[in-house]
């Protein structure tokens, strides 16, 4: 990692894949994408572990440099800090089906990292953040929509 | 197999996670409490970086939702 301050950091996010026991795929199409998105400097990926919850609901975790099978994403494995905890992988396996195999990925949003220090200069700060699925924005325009019809029609 | 060293010493996830669920039927259109976090330390992570760490002090309530 190149030296920056706290204050230059971008917002860190993670975000754990799930897939079904024996299905996993973490060499294809996802991977490239991942590894688009890091060498553009749009992320940083800054962890990889590859989680497997037992059907007895424990969890074995792996380090990218435990799992040559993994190709091209090996490659940036000298790059990670090893930011998550072995606490870490309890709470993350948490939301994991028994059975399952999951990639948990910790990455920092450098496209947002100038943003972000712009506004802590000026004296704000992040008070909260989340994600709005797409299927809640498509439910509440098709409500929208709904009300207006009702509406027109005088109900 | 065990994790090394490395990976030991403060967690970064503060709580277990649940799995995330996709939303189908219509949110609901009032104001939706969200809550407010803040930071609590510069916790310091087992890897190089340093993290500052959130955590869920409060509650606010966000404006009403916007039509597109």
């Amino acid at each position: 990692m190149t030296e920056r301050s706290l204050d230059e950091l971008g917002p860190v996010d993670y975000l754990i894949v799930e897939f079904p026991a024996g299905q996993q795929n973490f060499t294809g199409e996802g991977a490239d994408e991942l590894l688009r998105l890091h060498d553009a400097g749009i992320i940083r990926i800054m962890d990889i572990l590859i989680l497997v919850k037992n059907e007895d609901g424990s969890v074995d975790a792996q380090e990218l440099s435990d799992l040559p099978e993994l190709g091209d994403l090996q490659r940036i494995e000298a790059q990670l800090a090893q930011t998550l905890a072995e606490e870490d992988v309890e709470h993350l396996a948490a939301a994991m089906d028994p059975g399952s195999v999951a990639a948990a990925l910790v990455y920092e949003n450098l496209w947002a990292a100038p943003f972000a220090s712009a506004m802590r200069r000026a004296g704000g700060q992040l008070i909260a953040n989340g994600r709005i699925p797409i299927q809640a924005l498509i439910a509440a325009i098709e409500a929208d929509a709904a009300d207006d019809t009702l509406e027109a029609v005088g109900v | 197999m065990p994790l090394g060293p490395g990976r030991r010493g403060v967690g970064v996830i503060g709580a277990p996670v649940a799995k995330a669920v996709v939303v189908g039927a219509a949110v609901s259109p009032g104001p939706s409490p969200i809550a407010k976090a803040a930071v609590v330390g510069a916790a310091v992570s087992p890897g190089p970086s340093p993290i500052a760490k959130a955590a869920v002090v409060g509650a606010v309530v966000t404006p009403g939702r916007r039509r597109i």
